[in-house]
């Protein structure tokens, strides 16, 4: 059992190595996004929400598509930390959507001019945030742990399916949501400076993704460890 | 036809703002759990 703690304890301190450069480089976009990039003239300077805001989907849509994918190996290895693995990678996930989901509509209201619209794009994520609320809300809720990996490995599954159709909903709707301007089958379509600032964001907040999801799996592992020893008893 | 920027740093600050204290307040309750979860860890390791 110590080898089990030992091995969580070290896993958490190199979680938190890893999110500290995570939050450091997030910080790094910060300034590159204010000082580096140029101001767009139609949008003004509420265009730089940009620069966080698509990294924090990104951020989600990659943890809620870990939860699946790990989801789907649970069920087929009933390996346990499979399990904890695609629960840490909700809750960051949730984290990165709350992110998406208030620098978002910031943004829309001085572009758009509405806080909200009920298009495919937003009511989708939206959705997918909820599903990943109640996925944990479901963990809390179901106290015998096989139960409760084999239940929310589905739930996770229902959500990994969901990520594409939301990549691709800008394509499948009408929609008011801008299109992608870097995944997509065509070149990228903004300028070089704007371009390396996107880039260095998603590099940044993949980085604060696995710093995140790496304390928060040792977290996981300390606990499943002491559960068990009282389960033992 | 000639366009005005517009003026809506506002805007841009509150975004950055509400970013960042999602996560550091994150960071915050994960090093608080880290810790504590590290404190059981040694003092169980220790018996």
């Amino acid at each position: 059992m110590s080898t089990n703690l030992s091995a969580a304890r070290s896993t958490i301190r190199r979680g938190l190595v890893l999110m500290t450069l995570g939050l450091l480089a997030a910080a790094g976009v910060y300034i590159l996004a204010i000082y580096y990039t140029p101001m767009e003239a139609r949008q003004g300077l509420a265009q730089k929400i940009f620069y966080v805001h698509a990294p924090a989907a990104w951020g989600a849509l990659v943890a809620f598509s870990v939860v699946g994918l790990s989801s789907i190996l649970y069920l087929w290895l009933h390996d346990e930390r499979l399990d904890l693995f695609a629960a840490s990678s909700a809750e960051v996930g949730i984290a990165f959507s709350m992110v998406m989901l208030t620098t978002g509509p910031i943004w829309g209201k001085t572009v758009w001019g509405t806080w909200w619209t009920w298009d495919a794009r937003l009511t989708l994520t939206l959705f997918l945030f909820f599903l990943f609320v109640a996925y944990l809300a479901l963990r809390a809720a179901v106290p015998d742990r096989g139960e409760r990996a084999r239940f929310s490995a589905v739930v996770g599954i229902m959500g990994l399916v969901l990520v594409p159709f939301i990549h691709l909903s800008v394509y499948l709707f009408r929609t008011l949501h801008p299109q992608p301007v870097l995944l997509k089958p065509s070149a990228p379509s903004m300028p070089p400076e704007m371009l390396r600032t996107l880039l260095s964001g998603m590099a940044a907040f993949t980085l604060l993704y696995l710093g995140f999801v790496t304390v928060r799996y040792g977290i996981a592992c300390a606990a499943n460890v002491r559960e068990g020893s009282s389960d033992a008893v | 036809m000639p366009f005005e920027t517009p003026q809506n740093g506002n805007f841009l600050v509150a975004a950055y703002t509400v970013a960042a204290v999602i996560y550091l307040v994150y960071a915050g309750t994960l090093i608080r759990r880290a810790r504590r979860a590290l404190r059981r860890g040694s003092g169980e390791a220790g018996k």
